[in-house]
């Protein structure tokens, strides 16, 4: 396929940048709109399919894995069995698939997580693992690790008037903006149910997999940048306790403890590290923690009980208002 | 990337002693200096912020999503359970960026899965060895039932059961990744008979019978100081009835799951033999005859005393 000249190119808009697919679809991605203003992306990135043969071998680097090679600007990652990209010079995603057998869908998954995260990252923005919610033009950033939740609560929300500015990566700009990112929601089987959803009408992640994706007309989307007025760190609330303070939203205002929850909470802190984006990283997170308050939101197990509690919170402003916890308490 | 700080796995079926063996590992350091003050503190903060084991600070789980995640570079949980188990043995030792007590790490999985292709689903690269913990089943069986507010027939099944997993649903996600374990003896010789990786094999009997003797042999293991009023001192300060006291009195050990009143319960062995009926304890001597054997277990021919490992 490589150096054909008919290849499609698909052209999208996110994380207020373009994108130039050639060849690989990205239904994922807003459509890029031309606007009659004239009114353009601030930069263009080239998505395409490439022989890893013709890429520069780089040095090993102190933070690699046997799965990823970083240097600046240059980051290469394997994955067993779907394929290898590598993501250059924060303009550029190169991949190319392990075999035929691999889907668009399969490619998709990993380049719309990683390979993006990585850009982002090598164009020096400040990349969260979370997702993040429009309200009345004010957004929060919901931030958990992996199993943590995450996606469940942004549905919650969204079903409760909250738009979705952006799921899985959240790009934030110096000044404080949440940029839309990608507009759609990774379900498990069980959280699609529990909503209401019936699995087997929507299209899994991958082939065979019980995690679905929501995206399209199943998605409210927000898509302008909005100011951030509240970070908050998911924590399930165990179902035996009987401490009322488990169930109230505590704002963390211990600096050392704000500062190292937050670094905990960046896109894969090892990108930043091999991608040598650290010294940046570090200023933007030290501003984000001095500018909006973080907080730990204490969701309940069960949807049902979740979107219950939900809706007697006021996310724009609990966390500014929230009491902080005591100094042992999470 | 080469690692060079040693490390070490703690590997047992679920419920046979392995956070015991933990506690007492922190324990020893502690009693030794080998940490200093900030470092424990600096590791507990990041276990705690990993959510695994908030009173421990001996290295995350083997299972661990979030240390999986760093190492592949990918969500893990956009893979299934069977590409999963072929590349998490090709993940690097978790560096102990902290401190050093972050070198011994808990693993329930088997050594090989069904979908691992034969390879170990545990890094073994710069591994120094696994301490292998066994229980006798049937005790196993009552503490299971206790821990998962399972009744004890379901967990004599699970025991038996050839596919047997911990968090093997695939339809919700979670903290941390499928562990095949397959029966418990397939388990137990799945750890034994790999030739990848040195091996003690410690019975949760004899340190429960013999807490000074077995406790040194760990510590010997893991080249920890060994010296008698250490070991002493440590065990004393690790004894089940010292840890229980301590859970009633910050209430509650972060490993305990919703639902289960304590995670430090009973810690004494022969429960099975009075809870379990008779049917039940013939279909485990029955299933796992040889291990019993190779364990030292009273099986129904050499019903009698135990035998020492």
């Amino acid at each position: 396929m490589e150096g054909s000249s008919t290849l499609q190119r698909h052209q999208h808009h996110a994380f207020s940048l373009h994108w130039l697919s050639e060849g690989l679809p990205l239904p994922e991605l807003p459509q890029a709109q031309r606007s009659a203003s004239g009114e353009t992306a601030n930069a263009s990135i080239t998505i395409r399919e490439e022989d890893p043969q013709h890429w520069p071998e780089l040095a090993v680097g102190a933070h690699d894995t046997p799965f990823l090679q970083m240097a600046r600007g240059d980051l290469r990652l394997s994955v067993e069995g779907i394929g290898r990209f590598r993501i250059s010079n924060a303009e550029q995603i190169a991949w190319q698939r392990a075999d035929q057998n691999v889907s668009d869908q399969d490619l998709r998954t990993f380049l719309l997580g990683s390979a993006v995260g990585a850009l982002l990252i090598q164009r020096g923005m400040l990349v969260l693992h979370g997702n993040a919610l429009e309200r009345d033009g004010q957004a929060i950033v919901c931030l958990g690790h992996s199993g943590a939740g995450k996606s469940t609560l942004a549905y919650a929300l969204m079903q409760q008037g909250w738009r979705l500015l952006a799921d899985d990566l959240v790009a934030i700009t110096p000044d404080g903006q949440v940029l839309p990112g990608i507009p759609r929601i990774k379900l498990w089987y069980d959280a699609a149910r529990a909503f209401g959803l019936d699995p087997d009408v929507l299209p899994p992640i991958r082939q065979g997999m019980q995690k679905y994706l929501l995206l399209g007309e199943a998605i409210e989307r927000a898509e302008q940048p909005c100011p951030l007025r509240a970070l908050y760190l998911i924590r399930q609330q165990r179902r035996d306790s009987n401490d009322p303070d488990d169930s109230r939203i505590s704002r963390i205002s211990n600096q050392k403890r704000a500062a190292l929850a937050l670094r905990n909470q960046a896109f894969r802190p090892r990108f930043v590290r091999g991608l040598g984006q650290e010294g940046g990283n570090f200023i933007a997170l030290a501003r984000l923690q001095q500018s909006v308050p973080l907080a730990v939101l204490p969701t309940p197990r069960g949807i049902p009980d979740m979107q219950e509690w939900l809706q007697e919170q006021s996310l724009l402003s609990a966390a500014a208002q929230a009491r902080s916890a005591g100094e042992d308490a999470e | 990337m080469i690692n060079l700080e040693p490390y070490w796995y703690l590997a047992s079926y679920p419920k046979s002693g392995n956070t015991w063996c933990r506690v007492f590992i922190t324990e020893l350091r502690r009693l030794a200096n080998l940490d200093s003050a900030e470092a424990t503190a600096a590791a507990q903060q990041e276990e705690q912020e990993l959510r695994l084991n908030r009173d421990l600070a001996t290295g995350s789980i083997v299972s661990s999503r979030h240390w999986l995640d760093d190492q592949l570079g990918i969500d893990s949980s956009d893979l299934s359970w069977a590409e999963l188990d072929k590349v998490r043995g090709r993940a690097g030792h978790q560096r102990a960026l902290y401190a050093e007590c972050l070198r011994y790490h808990k693993v329930h999985d088997a050594f090989v899965s069904r979908d691992s292709a034969g390879r170990p689903v545990v890094p073994v690269e710069g591994c120094r060895g696994a301490v292998v913990v066994v229980r006798h089943p049937a005790d196993v069986a009552v503490s299971l039932s206790h821990f998962f507010s399972w009744p004890l027939e379901r967990c004599v099944a699970f025991l038996l059961n050839e596919e047997a997993a911990l968090c093997r649903s695939g339809r919700r996600g979670g903290q941390q990744v499928r562990q095949f374990m397959g029966t418990w003896a397939n388990h137990v010789h799945s750890w034994l008979d790999q030739q990848h990786l040195p091996v003690l094999l410690l019975r949760y009997e004899d340190l429960l019978a013999h807490p000074h003797t077995q406790f040194s042999r760990l510590a010997g293991f893991l080249d920890l100081p060994s010296d008698a009023s250490l070991i002493a001192e440590a065990v004393a300060n690790t004894s089940f009835s010292t840890l229980r006291a301590k859970e009633d009195e910050e209430g509650g050990f972060r490993e305990r799951p919703d639902g289960c009143d304590r995670f430090f319960r009973s810690g004494r062995s022969g429960e099975g033999r009075e809870q379990l009926n008779l049917e039940q304890l013939a279909q485990l001597e029955k299933a796992f005859d040889s291990t019993f054997r190779r364990c030292g277990y009273p099986t129904a021919a050499t019903a009698g005393p135990e035998a020492t490992c």
